[in-house]
């Protein structure tokens, strides 16, 4: 305990206010009287104790610096990670989306319409029904025709006709079911690989690819042989 | 920063700018951590409390007047409070692994131990009781223990009429922050 009655007295020998003798007396007080002497110490360290505070309030201003420093850092570090990342998204969807273009630009542009088989007149054929839907456009009525012939001429149509509302995946399914034996395989076969173009996949790019190559040897089909090497030098 | 005349910063710092030392902090921290970490096997903790440290010995030796000119640079001072500083962090760390057995702690040590118990008030409390003080005692006796100024150079930045009076206010404020710790001695005893 610091008695109250001492706090001027330590004041005044702290700031060197006291006369000679009161100094001397002060300081052989320090010497005999011990509790006085222990009340001046604490007083003292009471001292010590307002440095170290302020010293504390400084270092964690200093500590709070070193870690703005550090999120800083980590800031920068994911500002250059997210930036790296983003341009690398944009550059991957800036291409797939400029070969997709480009891909579909190419099946628009080889994707010949069929004018359908002939329907006669006087006797009703098995395919009259779906061909008059076909040149009608009209593709649903088409397709419900189609479906339970299961023929390759069925198949053709019915994978031409689902192509034409868009559904291609239908249309590559229909497609692959056509066999090598059939009269339509060349011409399915250059669908299917206009159909993996679309999908912009690089499985599906290399399934067309390889259908181009084999389509460009085969001299049956001078048309087919044309368009295949065309696509191949545009996808290359 | 690393151009600047360290007499600049001292000026600065003498004229109660605390931005110096943040600056000085930014320019050789990680530089101070790699060496540390190099010369003697720091922790990044280590190295970032010594040179903190010795920042804050350097700013208190500038702002006390006991610094005056250098000899080195600036970057040489700081690194050689840093190591010291780091030793003694790395010594009493190692110390504290061990200070359960007490035969381990020499007789100096077991002094200074002895010391911080026979104090009356903590640290928190003289913290505690100083927050409690109206601000112009704050900043009274943070120029007078903290920043180590003289009467004379309190009063002129207090705006007191005097040294004198600069006296008085600090023997005024130092009673009331006795009372306050005696406060909170008593609230700790009950």
């Amino acid at each position: 305990m610091i008695e109250e009655g001492n706090i001027d007295l330590f004041e005044k020998y702290q700031h060197d206010d006291l006369t000679s003798d009161e100094k001397k007396a002060f300081e052989a007080r320090l010497v005999y009287d011990s509790e006085f002497k222990e009340s001046y110490e604490k007083y003292l360290r009471v001292g010590e104790g307002i440095s170290e505070h302020y010293r504390s309030e400084l270092k964690n201003k200093l500590k709070d610096f070193d870690k703005q420093l550090s999120e800083k850092k980590k800031f920068s570090y994911w500002k250059l990670t997210g930036a790296i990342a983003a341009v690398f998204i944009l550059g991957i969807t800036i291409t797939r989306l400029f070969s997709t273009n480009n891909y579909e630009t190419i099946v628009t542009n080889h994707w010949k319409k069929e004018t359908g088989l002939p329907v006669k007149m006087s006797t009703k054929g098995k395919y009259d029904d779906a061909m008059n839907a076909f040149k009608m456009e009209e593709w649903s009525t088409c397709i419900k025709e189609l479906q339970p012939l299961q023929t390759d001429t069925a198949n053709y149509y019915l994978g031409l006709s689902y192509y034409e509302i868009k559904e291609y995946q239908k249309a590559i399914a229909t497609f692959e079911q056509i066999p090598s034996t059939s009269n339509y395989i060349h011409n399915a076969q250059f669908r299917l690989g206009l159909l993996y173009l679309l999908s912009n996949l690089p499985k599906d790019i290399e399934k067309a690819t390889n259908l181009f190559q084999q389509l460009s040897i085969h001299t049956e089909h001078p048309e087919l042989v044309q368009s295949a090497k065309i696509i191949l030098e545009k996808i290359k | 920063m690393k151009q600047t005349n360290y007499k600049d910063i001292f000026k600065q710092i003498r004229a109660g700018e605390e931005a110096p030392i943040f600056e000085m902090y930014k320019n050789f921290h990680k530089e101070f951590l790699k060496w540390s970490t190099y010369q003697f096997k720091a922790t990044e903790d280590q190295s970032k409390d010594a040179f903190q440290e010795a920042i804050l010995d350097f700013y208190q030796n500038v702002i006390s007047g006991h610094l005056t000119v250098l000899t080195c640079s600036l970057k040489t001072y700081l690194f050689e409070i840093g190591k010291h500083k780091l030793l003694n962090i790395q010594k009493k760390e190692a110390r504290l692994t061990y200070n359960d057995t007490i035969q381990l702690i020499d007789n100096g040590e077991f002094e200074s131990f002895m010391d911080e118990e026979k104090k009356e008030y903590t640290q928190e409390q003289i913290s505690q009781a100083l927050e409690k003080l109206p601000t112009d005692c704050q900043e009274v006796l943070k120029l007078y223990y903290f920043k180590e100024y003289d009467m004379e150079s309190i009063s002129r930045e207090m705006n007191y009429k005097n040294a004198d009076t600069a006296k008085s206010k600090k023997s005024l404020c130092m009673k009331r922050l006795i009372q306050e710790l005696a406060k909170l001695s008593k609230v700790f005893i009950l």
